[in-house]
This record gives structure tokens, sequence and C-alpha cells, in this order.
């Protein structure tokens, strides 16, 4: 073989590359095994729940790899029709790998954490390309206060904190809030604040409470206590996970991994090869989880969680 | 060092004590100390909890800042008296919150949990904890780290725990005593219950030991103890029962003994009386036998008496020697008699041999002349043969000699039927006047089988009871023979061959007599001696020998007749058979006395009826050899005669005492004595005979022991207080020895028998007075005293016996027994002394009666002797 041919390839030959790799991508899909390439963040059941679902509905054959298998691979992309990333981190990292060409669809990621991850990466062509897509991980905040609504029907205002990254949600919140006639009181929380010196006066001034899901209001110590000040206080707290509502949240909405690798699949198939992606979405399947013990000690009677999930169902057709 | 012992209680309860005792202070202390510890390390471990508790309790308080909260808290947890204080302080120790405000200030790095001033710091963080609320970490809701807020620090009291500590101190104290004592309790309890048994056993022990045997070991124990109490038990009761039967025996044993001792106590009783009756038997038996020998001496003397009546008359030659022969035998029969004595006295050992010198060779032809009455009647001859050399005089026993000799000829006279009985003498050894004669008897009788000679000489056996009863006899003779001899000093063996005869050796010693017999000087003409027997011949030859005779022996009757030489110096003894001379014979002798004028002297068993000369003599076999010497040399015939003239020899004017209450007696002796020349006192009583012997100092006393008022034994005991030396001869007519012996007793020096014989008293008399040893008095020969001699006449006696006879009239008609005593006493003396056996057995007779008082008996006694005495007496006396 002609070491300087190898060397310097001409755009001749690059075309000649490339028209003979779409060809055989063309005629040869029957043949190849992975048309899809899952890379999950790091190898986490709720990752891999997702990959499973996903590989189970799309049509094309894939193949799943965490991100730290992918980098043992140098980042080989070139035997998958689309990228499919799992979750912030591996939405990161093949942000950047991922051939241009190629789609890449970046599910189970927060909304925030995508907004930041198109603003580190605004100038990438792919972004302009529309190659890249993701379906968020956290709910719509509409369909939140429409729980809440559905839960304490009564309820004339909404109390949130907001942190250095959900500040910017503002009027998203408040637009909702005034879609479900509610009321919405906030506070702003800076990294330094004492949140729950700030947070106690606050829920003791609304009806509902909604925790969002926000790192510098949000920690395992707040969500405690936000916990124990709603409860002292006797307001309903509308939670983000399903975690939050087996900690003693009254209830969640929430989408499970099967839910989003279901709409990740449905997703893939759908814009195979087409160009361009849609817009990023929220979890269009979800579930809504319920504290039956909390729900007790508040005095409350709400329905049963597929009541619930049904209701939303029906509220957002 | 002492050693302190220490008994079985002591000892188990040590035993027992010590390890649960230190088992008990052991878990005590220990669990003391372990409680304390944990009560140490619950405060501790409180304090910790506490500060633990306060720590999450505070997290709120803390985080928010919430003092109120806070001294909420420390408010609620100081109610307890144990909490002295809390203290929450910020992350950099400063105080935030405090509930006693005059605390010590805190040093965060002092170590904790500290102590102080009984007081315990406990410092607890306090972190700010929070709830998992993510389901995917893509929230972007960070990990955190536990968030540090705080510092709690609880100030404990340590006085509660102190107190606590006290307390368990003092409960383990308590309880460790408690234990003690339950533990002392048991262990005494457990230990009485070991040791109380063997204290029970080890006191039955000593119980036992203590001679207790009925204790018994309690079984209340069990187990070994149980098997030991059960096994000292048994073993007192094998020892109880032992010892009972011991006991029973020891009881039965010394019943037993009591029943021997009983029993033997018995029989000493019954010997006792059986002694006693014994001695009575024997008492009886001396009087019986002193009774017998009166009785039997009483005709013995009458015959002998009326045989020398005969021999006072004019006899024959041959009717003297039968006379002779009729005295010898009475006088041998009266040995007899007194030998009956004899044998029991030879059974008592009580025999004393005479000591005397007699004639040994009359005293064997004395003995065989008894028997020639049985033998010749048999056909037997009777031989002697006496060796020429054998003493005529020796000294010993003629008396007991003459009884053993007669004892054995009369058994070889009686066994023997045909053939002849011969004695033979030998002298066996001859040292000076010490002689050994070997005296042989020795028939042709039909002898004695060997298996019945030793019983022989046992008394009452004979060889054949049958024997008893052809012949009869005592079977005494040969036992008192043996025993007679035996006391001589001598041997006696008998050799017998059945069929052929029996020969019994006498082997007794003698003393030669001095006074030996006379040398003939005379010459004898030749002497033809015939006899069909040659052992005749020989003792004839052995006879002849001392008259220094020439003795022709022929051995046939023709040879005789056909000698030629025969003249009439020559003298011919012709021995004939002793039962029946043949009329061959006869002839035989006609014809020799046709040619023959010398003496011949016939030898035969019997006189031959023939009207034959002078010159023929005829002799009864055997012969004596004074009658021989007679026969053949009628010069010298002088019959064997007395000394008479002997009587005494004593000293001159010597005094003698008759003390003899006998009138008649005392004439009697007073008449011997005077003979002697002796000076006569008399006395007639006992008391008399004192007196004199006083005045007279008597050199000699005769002593009647029977007499009124004083008898001569107590007079003899009186004299003999006065005077030791003078002799007394005491007179009685008892022959019993016991009188005899209390004689000498009292002091007698001889005991004399009535009938006074004359030459026994004038000898004894010689023998106390004179001064020259008087040889003892030879063989008595029982002469009868003659009146005469001492010119006493036979009327004197018949006076005496008058008055005697009338003093007994006088008594009996005045029934005066006593009086009647003394004369019948007197009686029985007088014919005694003169031998008047009819007077002497009606005497007897009355003096029985007497005794009895029989009247009737008395009358007929006394009648007899009226009858008696009425005739003459001279027809009463022996004597003439």
């Amino acid at each position: 073989m002609n070491h300087r041919y190898q060397q310097k390839p001409t755009l001749h030959q690059w075309l000649t590359l490339l028209i003979g790799f779409v060809l055989s991508c063309v005629f040869a899909v029957p043949e190849s095994r992975a048309d899809n390439l899952i890379v999950l963040s790091r190898q986490l059941p709720s990752y891999q729940e997702v990959a499973d679902t996903l590989a189970s509905k799309l049509t094309t054959p894939s193949k799943i790899l965490t991100l730290s298998e992918l980098k043992r691979q140098n980042y080989d992309y070139s035997n998958y029709q689309q990228v499919i990333a799992l979750g912030a981190s591996a939405g990161d990292a093949l942000f950047q790998t991922v051939p241009e060409g190629k789609h890449l669809i970046i599910s189970f990621i927060p909304r925030q954490t995508y907004n930041a991850l198109l603003l580190k990466h605004k100038n990438h062509p792919r972004v302009a390309n529309g190659a890249v897509t993701a379906i968020y991980l956290d709910q719509p905040y509409s369909r939140q206060l429409a729980l809440a609504k559905l839960i304490a029907p009564q309820a004339k205002s909404v109390a949130t904190a907001l942190g250095p990254h959900s500040a910017n949600d503002l009027n998203l919140l408040r637009s909702a809030a005034q879609g479900h006639n509610l009321e919405l009181k906030y506070e702003t929380l800076q990294e330094t604040d004492n949140p729950i010196h700030k947070l106690q006066p606050l829920i003791k001034s609304a009806d509902i409470f909604l925790s969002l899901p926000d790192k510098s209001v949000f920690n395992r110590t707040t969500a405690k206590w936000i916990l124990y000040i709603s409860f002292k206080q006797r307001i309903p707290l509308i939670g983000f996970s399903k975690k939050y509502v087996e900690a003693g949240a009254l209830a969640a909405v929430y989408s499970s991994p099967s839910d989003l690798g279901r709409q990740t699949a449905e997703l893939a198939n759908q814009y195979t090869n087409t160009a361009p992606l849609p817009k990023p979405t929220y979890p269009q399947y979800f579930h809504v989880s319920t504290n039956p013990t909390a729900a007790h000690s508040l005095h409350l009677n709400i329905p049963s969680e597929e009541t619930l999930t049904k209701q939303l169902i029906e509220l957002e057709k | 060092m002492r050693r302190y012992s220490f008994g079985i209680r002591q000892r188990v309860l040590i035993i027992t004590l010590l390890p649960l005792t230190m088992i008990t202070l052991l878990l005590g202390g220990y669990f003391i100390n372990t409680r304390l510890d944990d009560a140490q390390s619950a405060l501790i471990e409180k304090g910790q909890t506490m500060a633990q508790m306060m720590a999450t309790s505070a997290e709120f308080g803390l985080l928010v800042g919430n003092t109120e909260i806070l001294q909420g808290l420390i408010r609620s947890s100081t109610k307890t008296n144990e909490v002295d204080d809390i203290v929450f302080l910020t992350p950099t120790f400063e105080t935030l919150v405090r509930g006693n405000t005059e605390g010590e200030p805190l040093n965060k790095n002092a170590g904790y949990p500290l102590r102080k001033n009984n007081q315990v710091y406990f410092l607890h963080p306090v972190v700010a904890t929070g709830v998992d609320i993510t389901d995917t970490p893509d929230f972007l809701i960070e990990e955190q780290e536990p968030e540090f807020i705080g510092w709690v620090v609880i100030v404990l009291s340590e006085k509660p725990t102190q107190a606590r500590q006290f307390e368990i101190l003092i409960k383990g104290i308590i309880l460790a005593f408690i234990g003690l004592l339950v533990t002392v309790f048991i262990a005494s309890r457990f230990g009485q219950r070991i040791t109380n048994p063997i204290l029970g056993l080890t006191h039955v022990i000593e119980m036992l030991q203590h001679g207790h045997l009925e204790t018994r070991a309690s079984l209340s124990s069990t187990g070994e103890l149980r098997s030991l109490a059960q096994g000292i038990n048994r073993l007192a009761q094998r020892v109880q029962e032992s010892n009972q039967t011991l006991e029973s025996r020891v009881d039965k044993a010394t019943k037993r003994l009591r029943s021997t001792l009983v029993h033997l106590e018995k029989q000493n009783q019954a010997l006792d009386k059986a002694r006693k009756r014994a001695d009575s038997a024997n008492l009886a038996k001396d009087e019986f036998l002193a009774r017998m020998s009166h009785e039997l001496r009483t005709p013995l003397t009458s015959v002998s008496g009326f045989a020398r009546l005969l021999d006072q008359t004019e006899l024959k030659l041959e009717q003297k020697e039968y006379t002779r022969i009729i005295n010898l035998t009475s006088g041998l029969l009266l040995s007899i008699i007194d030998d009956i004595l004899d044998y029991s006295k030879l059974e008592s050992n009580a025999v004393i041999l005479e000591e005397i010198p007699f004639d040994f060779e009359a005293c064997i032809l004395d003995v065989l002349e008894m028997q020639t009455a049985v033998a010749h009647e048999k056909g037997l001859e009777l031989i002697t043969n006496l060796a020429s050399n054998t003493p005529q005089y020796v000294i010993g026993d003629p008396v007991r000699l003459k009884q053993i000799i007669s004892n054995l000829v009369s058994n070889a006279v009686k066994f023997t039927n045909t053939g002849y009985v011969c004695i033979h003498v030998e002298v066996k050894s001859h040292k000076a006047i010490k002689t050994e004669l070997e005296i042989t008897v020795e028939d042709t009788g039909e002898g004695i089988p060997k298996e019945s000679i030793n019983g022989l000489f046992q008394a009452f056996s004979q060889a054949d009871t049958s024997i008893t009863r052809r012949f009869g006899g005592s079977g005494l003779g040969l036992v008192i023979a043996k025993r007679l001899t035996e006391l001589m000093a001598g041997k006696i063996t008998l050799t017998s061959q059945e069929g052929q005869g029996t020969r019994v050796r006498l082997n007794i010693p003698f003393t030669v007599s001095p006074r030996q017999k006379y040398t003939s000087s005379q010459q004898m003409d030749n002497v033809v001696l015939f006899d069909q027997n040659p052992l005749v011949r020989a003792g004839l030859k052995q006879q002849l020998k001392q008259f220094n005779a020439q003795v022709t022996e022929v051995t046939s009757e023709e040879e005789l007749l056909k000698r030629q030489d025969l003249k009439e110096s020559h003298s011919i003894i012709w021995g004939l058979n002793t039962k029946e001379v043949s009329i061959n014979s006869l002839n035989n002798i006609q014809t020799l006395l046709t040619t023959f004028n010398g003496t011949l002297i016939l030898l035969s068993g019997h006189p031959l009826p023939l009207s034959v000369g002078d010159n023929v003599i005829q002799l009864r076999k055997p012969a004596r050899t004074q009658l021989l010497l007679n026969a053949l040399s009628p010069a010298s015939y002088k019959l064997p005669q007395q000394d008479k003239g002997q009587c005494l020899s004593v000293k001159k004017k010597s005094t003698i005492l008759v003390a003899e209450d006998n009138d008649f007696n005392r004439l009697l002796v007073r008449k011997i004595l005077e003979e002697a020349d002796v000076n006569v006192i008399e006395a007639v009583t006992g008391e008399a005979a004192l007196q004199q012997t006083l005045l007279h100092h008597p050199d000699l006393i005769l002593m009647d022991v029977h007499m009124p008022i004083m008898d001569g034994i107590e007079a003899t005991r009186q004299i003999r207080l006065l005077d030791r030396k003078i002799p007394i001869i005491a007179l009685t007519a008892n022959v019993i020895t016991s009188e005899h012996q209390k004689l000498i007793n009292v002091g007698v020096n001889h005991v004399l028998l009535k009938p006074i014989n004359d030459h026994e008293l004038c000898h004894t008399i010689e023998r106390f007075l004179s001064d020259h040893a008087v040889p003892a008095l030879p063989a008595s020969q029982q002469a009868p005293i003659e009146l005469e001699k001492y010119a006493l006449q036979h009327d004197d006696l018949t006076d005496e016996l008058a008055k005697q006879l009338s003093g007994l009239m006088s008594g009996f008609i005045n029934t005066d027994s006593k009086l009647m005593r003394h004369h019948c006493h007197q009686l029985l003396g007088l014919s005694g002394l003169y031998q008047m056996p009819e007077l002497e057995a009606a005497s007897h007779n009355l003096h029985g009666s007497l005794l009895e008082e029989n009247y009737r008996d008395i009358w007929k006694a006394l009648w007899q002797i009226k009858r008696i005495i009425g005739q003459d007496p001279c027809d009463l006396s022996e004597e003439p």
C-alpha cells in the first residue's frame, strides 16, 4: 500500500469515500447491525432503562455504549446513522464529537441544562443545521400547576423559590400561573442565602408550594426542611420527582425512563436521516405520583395517581 | 508449731464453704465490678446518645439560628437531675446557647468525653442532613457533603451515677452477704447431712466400744453411709449375738460347774457317809473278827485242852503222838484264825514279823504232820529233804513261816492224787550269820496251766473255779504266802507242768541263831534203809546223816530179805506204803522178823495190825529226826521238853506293882512274880495304883486295863504325868489292836494278852528289868499255866468263882446292873485266864445281856453260869 496515498487524501478521494460510505449505508443497511448509537452518560439503572426501552422501540438496530466506552473507541460514529445521547454528560460530549452531518438526539436532560449546552455551543453548525434536538427530563410548569390545581382546586396562590438558574423562567412561570388562575409568589435566592430563612415566610404566605429543580434552591437539606416547613404550615408541596413524593411531597408529575425512552424512540424513528430535527420537547408521556400519608396529614382528599394522570392527560388534549 | 485437729464437721464445713465463699466473693466482686463499669459506661453511652440526639434535635435550631428552639431543648433536657448543662456552639466553637450560664468555659480540644468536677462533658458536632429527592442526577442537584452547622456539649453529673454505683455496691455486698449466708446455711445443712450420720456412727462405735452392744445406728441416711450404718449394725448384731452366745455358754458352763460342784458336794457327803459307814463297818469288822477269833478259840481251847488231858493219861507212844498232833493242829488252827486277822493286817501292811529263834526242821515237820492224815489217806508220800548244812535254829517268824509252808503243802496235797509231796531245803548262800534258804515244795499233782499261774497270787483266785468246788478253800493261801514271803524279804516263784506236777520255790533270808543243834556223839550201827520211793530214801538218808550212821540202801523187799549180813547190831528202816500195806509186804516183814533180831523201824501211814516183838517200832511217815533217833537208840530217848526253870532272871529285890481288880488273877500274878524273888505291891483300882506308885516308886507296873473307878488307861496316863521312865506292861483280854494302840499312846511300854502266860510274862518283865539283853522268846507254845506250880489250889479258883457268882446273884436280886457287870467282867477274866471255855461263853452271854439290859436273857445266862460253876471246877477247866 502506498503510504503517501494514505497520508494525503484528496478531495476526490474524500468524496469517493463519502459516496462509498453513503452507498454502503443505503445498500448495506440491512447488513448493518447498528444504525443507532445510544450513549449513556454513566452506567446507571435509569439510563439503562431508557436505553433498553429505546432500543426496543427503535425500528433500526442500535448499539448501546456508555460514554466512557465510546471514549475508548475514539468516538467512532462511522457505522451509525444517528446518535442518541442519554443524560447531560453524554449530550455535552457528543455535541462536539458527533460529526455535524449526523443527527444527535439528546434525551433525559433537564431543560435548563440543554439550554446551557446550546448556549455553550451556540456557534456550532449543528445548531444551525438543526441536527440536534432534545427531549427534556423536567415537566412543563403548566402541567405541574395543573396538577396543583387538581389536588387543591381552591388554591389561590402558588409559591416557589427561584435560584440563579431558574430566574430566567420567571416569565414562564408567571404565564403558567396565570393560565391556572393562580397568584405566583416567589423568592429569588442567592447562593449565599439561607434558603430556610427566606422560604419560611414564603411558604406561609401561599396556598400551594411548588418546588423547582434548582440546585441553588434545592439541595437535600433544603428539600428536607421545606418539607418540614410545608407540613408545619399545612401547605401542599408539589414536587418534581417521584423520589420527592416518596420523601414526603404531596404529589408530583414525572416521566419515567421508559416513558422517555419511548418518546425518544418515536422521535428517532420519525426523523431518521431527515433533516432538520424538530425543536426540543417536554416529555410527552408522564405519570402522577401521590403520597397518601402526606395527604392524610394535610387532611386532603386527593384522587388516585391514575385518576390524576388521566385528568392531566385530558387537560392537555 | 501446733497443729489444730478439726472434727469432720469443721472439715466438711471448710471444704464446702471455702470454694463456695470464694466463688461467691469472686462472682459478687465480678458482678459488682461489672455493674459499676456498666453504670459508668451507661453514663458515657447515655451522654453520647444524648449528645447525638441533642445534635439531631438541635439541627433545625442551629440551622435557622433559632435560640428559642435551642432553649426549649435545653429546658426539656435539663429537667432530669442527671443533665447539668447543655451548650450549643457555633461551628467556630462560640457559645450560642447555654443552660448553665455560669458553667466553665469550654475548650474544643480538651478531649471528650471529659471528666471534670464530678461532671462528664460530651461533645457532638451538629450536621445538617437531608433527603433524596431526585430521580436522576441530571437535575443538577449536587451531592453535597453533610453540612456542619455547629456543636452541642452535654454536661452530665456523675453524682447520680455515683449514687447508683454506691447503691450497686451496697446491694451487691448485701447480696453477696446474703449469698454467703445462704451458702453457709446450705453448706452447714449439707455438711450436717453428711457429718451427722458419720458423727452418729462414731457415737455408735464409741457406745459399742464401751460395751453398749444394744446400740444401733439409725438408717436415716442414704447411700454409702446407709450401707456403712447397716454394716455397723450387722457387725454390732454379730458381736452382740456372739457375746450373748458366749454369755449363755459361760452361763451354761457356770451352771454345769455349779451343778457339778453340787454333785461333787453330794458325792463328797455321800463319800463322807460311805467313809463313816466304812469306818463303822471296819470297826464292826474288827469287833466281828475279835469276837469270831474269841468264839473260834473257845472250842479250840477245849479241843486242845482235852487233847492235853488225854496226853496226861497212860498212853502208848502212838497215842501220845496223836494227842500231840491234835495239839499242834489246834494250835495251827488258832494261829490261822489269827492269820485271818493278819490278812486284813497284811492288806493294810500292819503285820509286824517276829524275830525269834526257832527250830527250822521242826517247823517244816510240824507243817507236814498237819497234812499227814489227808496225804496218807490219798496214799501220798510226804517227804522232807533237808540239806545237811541247814541250820537247825534260825531267827525269824516261825508262825508266819509255818503259815506259808502249810499253805503250800496243803495246796500240794490237795491237788496231788498219786505220788508225793516233798519239801526240799537247800542253803543258797551263807554269809556269817545270814543265810538264804531255798525251800521248794514239790508235788506230782495235776499241775497248773501256764496262763493261770499269774492269777494264783491274787486274792480269792484259784486256777479253776471248779477247783473251789472240788477242793474248797478260801483261795487266800497263796496270796498270804506271797505277801508273807515278801514281807520276809523273800521271793516266791511257782513253776508247773500240767500233768507232771508243781514246784513252788521260796527264797527267804534268815539270821542263823547262835543257839544250834546238838551234835550227837553217838555212833550208830549200820542202818539198812529200804523204801520203794528213792526220794523217801534220800530224805531219810539225810536225816540219818546226823547220827553218823552207816546207811545201806536197799531198793526192794526181796533184796532186803536176801541180805545175809544182818546182825543184831543192825537196824532196819522199812518204809511202807502210806495208804495200804500189801499182804506181801506184811509177809515179808514176818519173814524178816524170823531171822532178824535187831531193831526194825516200820515207817507207814497208819499203824500196822501186827503183833510183833519189842524190837519192832512203828513210826508215822514222815518221821521226825528225834523219833528216829529214839527208835534207833532207845538208850538216848528223851522227850523234847521245855525249859521250865527259866522264869525270871531279873534283878533281885525289884519292886513290881500289880494293878488288877480280880483277886484271883492278882494272886496268880503275885505268885508267879514271887517265884522270881520280886517284891510285889498290889493295887485293886487305877486310883490305888496311882497312889502306890507315888508311895513306893516301883521298878515296873503290871496294869490291868479293866478296873473299877479308874481304868488302866487313865491310871497309866496319870502315872505318866508323874514318871515318864517307869515301865508299864498292860494286861488285856481284848485282841483289838485299836485298844492296844490306845494303851501305847498313853504311855504303856508293852501289851500282854490274857490269858496270862507265865513264860511270856516273865520274859517280858525280864526284858524291862534285866541288865543283859534278853533274846526273843521262842515260838510260844501257848502252854497253859500250871496253877499248882504257883501253889494255887483249884479250891481257890472254885472259891473265887463262887464268890463272883454270889456277887452276880446279889446284883441280880438287887437289879444292880453295875455290880453284875463288875462280877461278869471278873468271871470273863477268870474263865479266860484259866481256860474255862464253857464258863467264858456263858459269861459272854451274860455280858451281852447286861449291855442290852434284857433281864430274861440275863437270868438265862446267870442260870447257865450258876450251873457251870456248880460243877466241879476241875471239870470245867481244861487243866486238871
